[in-house]
Order: structure tokens, then C-alpha cells, then sequence
């Protein structure tokens, strides 16, 4: 028994172990909020754990439970800050290689992305996070949510139509575009 | 190519924005967490029953906790059992599979064991939202949206509300639950073919695991699982019967039961308060309340079910009395009355009834009924019946939690002394218990 899960554990968990900690990692980019996120998905994997093993990719069904844990708490995030309306977004690590302009700029733009993204639908906000931050194809993204190719594909395209309303502000108009040339 | 243009664009923006290596210290805490995760999984492998069972444990270790733990971990095994391993060969079974994956809203009843009377009424209301109505008396209300949880207990109208991790877990719990819908594997281990009950015809289907076995039972006609039948085993042996049944999908769910609101007339729950509770307009204070623990040995009891309002006691034991009489069996204690919901309920279901000798038979309405040995907690009060019983429940049941025990049954008074002299009157208070841990 315990060969037999170890054989599992090795065969489906190891390889994905450090993608697994960054996927989560780049969402929540908060340690409480990252290690919440991680373990909620390993509950989650133990106790679908049967399931998975059957599953007929079961690494991206894995990387989908990480995703929609981090994702969830992006969600969690998002209603809290829209509760508090200010003061209720989450101290984020900054990433200490930008100076201390960018690092603030580099926050604004990840908790702007990462609000508009848990206002998404669920499906939707784990498909994009799947395709985006963990690079997966869509045969897998469509293994994971358990739906056609086709329909991962329109939760992509429909997240990134929402998200570009929601974002909108955030691209560079053309004359700046033209300016910074 | 404007579309493309914006979708590369959407994408690079979500990369920058998440790329970020991990810090050292993050990863170190993570790995852990794995390596925890590994052990957890060559050791164990998570069975339904085993996950309820250490989910009471784990959750009855707190008062608070306790409470939400207890009847949240009956109604997510109740969801698993449901969801999480059924199979299923022929097309009714994928036609009810398919209407549970496309629930929007569920609701259903488990009753635990015949006797002690264990009940939850659980109802989920996607995103998000979900009710638990426990047989003794007590209601919760999680709204992981607004990350709430109330907890009403309505014998002693009082309520408190839980955190907002509490709301997240209890309704992550259900969504996960709902999440499984897709995890139907695609055979059953056995059919059990075909039975008739009330005029309906239902097709059966049984999955075994290492912890019990699970009969699924759904309803011919209209294609909807009715009811589900789960035997819960440990070495082999039986020690539980559970059942599911009033299930019910994509029903509109009546919006005052999920409000957050607590009624006007419940107090809140004083964590830091004397076991008494609180005293309302001049009322005295109750003494402490401890709650014994005792095993009651099996008896023989014959009752007489009611509805409406409690004022009929006196009325109804006469009856009982009456009936003994004609059947000229003397009664082996005193009169008692058990409770389903609170008096305040619209329409409060209980009964009365007295301990008679074993082999006594009666006719409907009345009822016979043969009480096997039983785990309770029970409590006296010294004083005339009757008086605020409200405020006795909530500091007995306290006492019960505190003490590491779970009510698992119907609320039961019995009135000792004699009419018309209130010094020596008695009013016990007993419910059947299970162990926390």
C-alpha cells in the first residue's frame, strides 16, 4: 500500500512540485495568502486523490486544483477589497531586483491584474490562468475543467474580453506608444 | 488582428504581472507542506467515512468550531457519499448523473441510524451560499460571499456567528462537493435492479469501498436520484446506517432561509457568559448547568406523536394515561416529551410518552417503541415545570459541547414530582450524545 502510493505520489506530484509552488506563488504573490492557497489545494488533491489517479491527466487536473486554489483566493480578495473599498488589498512581496518606482508600479499592475481576474467567472479565471501563467495547451486546460477544447478555448477568449474592458487603462495609448519611440 | 494584437497583449500583461520567482523562504514553507502531503498520502488513503470521522474529531476540539464542524462534516460526507464515488452503467444512471451536474441548487436530508434520531436538512445554493437545519435544534448559515457564517440554536433562541474562515470552509466544502460531479466514474460495481416503494419504481446501483457500501436508489420515472443508502462498516463489521433521502435538485431555494440575519427575538451567545445565558426582563438567573454523562439502558416506551403548540402537553399525556389504562399496563416512569423542532416553529413537532414493560402493543395513534442502550447526556432542574426552557437548552447543550460530546438526537424532558407542588417538581433534561473524540 504504502509502495503503491509512493509509486503514485512520484509518478503524478514530483514532476509538477515546483510548478505547482510557482503557480500559486505568481497568483497570490502574498506568503498568508500562498500558503493558504497550497494548502487548500492539497486537501483538495487528497481528497479527490482516488480520482485522480484515474484521471486521464491527472498533473493537469493537479496543476487545475492549484489554480483554482489560488484563484479562489484572488476571488476572496477581490470581495474583500470591494467590501473595504480601501486598505483591503493584501501586502505583496515585492520583487526586490526593480528599483523602488517599479516595484510599486509592478504591485499596482499585479493586484490590478489579479482583482480583475478573481472578478471573472470561475471557468474562466482558471482557464486564462492555466493558458497564461502556467503555459499549458488547451487539450490539457479542456482535460482539466473536464469540457470539449472548443469551450477552453471560449473561456480564454472570453476572459481576455473581459479582461481588456477591465484593464483597458492599463495598455498604452497609441500616441504614447508613438511618444516612446 | 486587432483581437490578436490584444490578446498577446492581455497575455504579456498577466505574465508580467505574475512573473515573480519565489522567495526562498515562501518555497521552504511550501515544500514542507508537500512533504507533509506525502507522508499523508503513503499512509492513508482518504475513505469517505474516514474523512467525517476525523473531521468531527478535528472539529468538535473547539466550541465553536465544534458546532460548525459537526453538522458541516456530516453534510460534505454526506455530499461525497452522494457524489464522490457512485458508478453507474446504464443510462437512467447517466441521465441522474447528468441532472446532478447540472444543479444549481441541492438540497437533502440525512438521517444517521434509526435511533439515537440524528438528522441534517442541507441545502446548497450555488455560489456560495448553504443551510444546514440539525435535528436538535440547531441552523447554519454560511455565505462564503460575504464571509459569514450565523449559527441559530432555536431551543434557546439564542445565535452567534462564525468567521469568515469558517463561511470560506464550510461552503468550499459543498462546492468541492459540487465540483465532483464530474469525478462520476462510469460503472457501478453492481445493479441492484428495480423496487417499488409508495407507488414509485426505482432503479438501484451499489458501490463498495474499503469503509462502507452505497446504495443508490433513482427514481424510474423521473430519472432524479430519490434516496441513498450507506452502510458504514469497520472491520468488516456494520456500525452505522445512513440515509439520504428528500434529495432534491434545482429547486428554488426560499431566500429568508439563507439570510444572515439573526430573528429579532434570539439573543447572542455571550462567549465569555455563564453557562445560564443570558436573563431576559427581570427573569433570575439559572444556576450552572453540567450536563451528566450516562449510558440508558434499552426500554420499552409507548408514545403519542403531535403537532402545534406545546400548550397541549397536559392534554396529551391524559391520553397516554387513558390508553395505559384500558390496556391495563402500569407505567415504569415518568411521563416524558421529545421534541423535533422548536416550539417556535410553525408547526412544532413532538411527543409524549411514558417507559412501559417490554411486550406491551398498541394501536395507532399511539406507538411502542423499543429504545436500544443509548450514550446521554442529561441534566436536572430543581423547580416548577414549565418556566423558560429556551435558556435551560442553551446553557445544557453548551455544557454537552464543552464536554466533548455531540448531541445526536431529539431534545427530551421528562417532569418528575407531583402536580401542584412546584417545590419539589424536577424537569430533567436528556439527549442522546455521541463522543467527540
Amino acid at each position: 500500500m504504502v509502495d503503491d502510493s509512493r509509486r503514485d505520489y512520484d509518478a503524478l506530484i514530483r514532476p509538477i512540485e515546483s510548478q505547482m509552488i510557482r503557480s500559486v506563488w505568481r497568483i497570490t504573490r502574498n506568503r498568508e495568502d500562498a500558503e493558504e492557497a497550497f494548502q487548500d489545494a492539497l486537501l483538495a488533491i487528497w481528497k479527490a486523490w482516488r480520482h485522480i489517479r484515474r484521471h486521464p491527466n491527472p498533473r493537469a487536473l493537479v496543476l487545475r486544483i492549484c489554480i483554482n486554489c489560488a484563484h479562489e483566493t484572488l476571488r476572496q480578495r477581490a470581495r474583500r477589497s470591494r467590501r473595504e473599498e480601501l486598505g483591503g488589498i493584501p501586502e505583496t512581496l515585492a520583487d526586490p531586483s526593480l528599483s523602488p518606482s517599479q516595484q510599486a508600479s509592478d504591485q499596482e499592475q499585479h493586484e490590478e491584474v489579479m482583482r480583475a481576474i478573481g472578478t471573472l467567472p470561475r471557468n474562466q479565471g482558471q482557464a486564462i490562468l492555466m493558458k497564461v501563467v502556467q503555459e499549458l495547451p488547451y487539450s490539457d486546460i479542456a482535460a482539466a475543467l473536464n469540457c470539449r477544447e472548443s469551450t477552453a478555448r471560449k473561456h480564454v477568449a472570453r476572459a481576455r474580453a473581459k479582461l481588456r474592458t477591465l484593464l483597458a487603462h492599463l495598455f498604452p495609448s497609441k500616441a504614447e506608444e508613438v511618444a516612446s519611440l | 488582428m486587432k483581437h490578436e494584437e490584444n490578446d498577446l497583449g492581455i497575455d504579456r500583461m498577466i505574465e508580467q504581472s505574475t512573473t515573480s520567482e519565489v522567495p526562498p523562504d515562501v518555497e521552504a514553507s511550501l515544500r514542507t507542506q508537500l512533504a507533509d502531503f506525502r507522508t499523508r498520502i503513503e499512509q492513508s488513503r482518504p475513505g469517505r467515512i474516514e474523512s467525517i470521522v476525523a473531521g468531527i474529531r478535528q472539529s468538535l476540539g473547539q466550541y465553536r468550531n465544534g458546532i460548525i464542524g459537526l453538522a458541516g462534516a456530516a453534510a460534505v460526507v454526506a455530499v461525497a457519499v452522494l457524489f464522490l464515488n457512485p458508478g453507474g452503467s446504464g443510462e437512467v444512471y447517466a441521465a441522474a448523473a447528468h441532472r446532478l451536474q447540472q444543479a444549481r441548487t441541492l438540497s437533502y436530508s440525512i438521517v444517521l441510524n434509526s435511533n439515537p434520531y440524528v438528522a441534517v436538512d442541507f441545502t446548497h445554493q450555488a455560489p456560495g451560499f448553504q443551510r444546514l437545519k440539525c435535528s436538535w435544534g440547531m441552523e447554519i448559515r454560511a455565505d462564503a460571499v460575504a464571509g459569514k457564517t450565523l449559527i441559530l440554536f432555536h431551543y434557546s433562541k439564542q445565535y452567534i456567528f462564525g468567521t469568515e474562515a469558517e463561511a470560506k470552509q464550510l461552503v468550499r466544502s459543498a462546492d468541492e462537493a459540487f465540483e465532483q460531479f464530474r469525478s462520476l466514474p462510469e460503472r457501478a460495481d453492481e445493479e441492484l435492479g428495480e423496487k417499488s416503494e409508495d407507488g414509485k419504481t426505482f432503479v438501484g446501483f451499489r458501490v463498495r469501498d474499503n469503509d462502507g457500501i452505497t446504495d443508490i436508489w433513482v427514481d424510474r420515472a423521473s430519472g432524479q436520484p430519490d434516496h441513498v443508502d450507506i452502510t458504514i462498516l469497520a472491520s468488516g463489521k456494520q456500525v452505522h446506517q445512513m440515509k439520504i433521502d428528500n434529495i432534491r435538485l434545482g429547486e428554488q431555494v426560499e431566500i429568508d432561509g439563507m439570510d444572515l440575519e439573526p430573528p429579532t427575538d434570539y439573543n447572542l451567545v455571550s462567549e465569555t457568559a455563564d453557562q445560564s445565558g443570558p436573563a431576559r426582563g427581570g427573569e433570575q438567573q439559572l444556576p450552572p448547568i453540567v450536563a451528566r454523562i450516562r449510558t440508558d439502558p434499552e426500554k420499552t416506551v409507548i408514545v403519542l406523536g403531535m403537532s402545534g403548540p406545546h400548550e397541549q402537553h397536559l392534554e396529551a399525556i391524559a391520553r397516554v394515561e387513558a390508553e395505559l389504562k384500558r390496556l391495563g399496563v402500569k407505567p415504569l416512569g415518568e411521563p416524558f416529551g421529545q421534541y423535533y423542532n422548536a416550539a417556535s416553529d410553525p408547526l412544532p413537532i413532538w411527543e409524549v410518552g411514558f417507559p412501559v414493560p417490554a411486550g406491551v402493543t398498541a394501536q395507532a395513534p399511539f406507538e411502542v417503541r423499543h429504545i436500544p442502550e443509548t450514550l446521554v447526556a442529561e441534566a436536572d432542574i430543581v423547580g416548577p415545570w414549565g418556566g423558560d426552557s429556551s435558556r435551560r437548552w442553551g446553557a445544557f447543550l453548551r455544557s454537552v459541547l464543552e464536554q466533548g460530546y455531540a448531541p445526536a438526537g431529539p431534545a427530551q424532558e421528562s417532569w418528575l414530582g407531583a402536580e401542584g407542588t412546584g417545590a419539589e417538581q424536577r424537569t430533567q433534561m436528556k439527549v442522546a450524545v455521541t463522543k467527540a473524540q
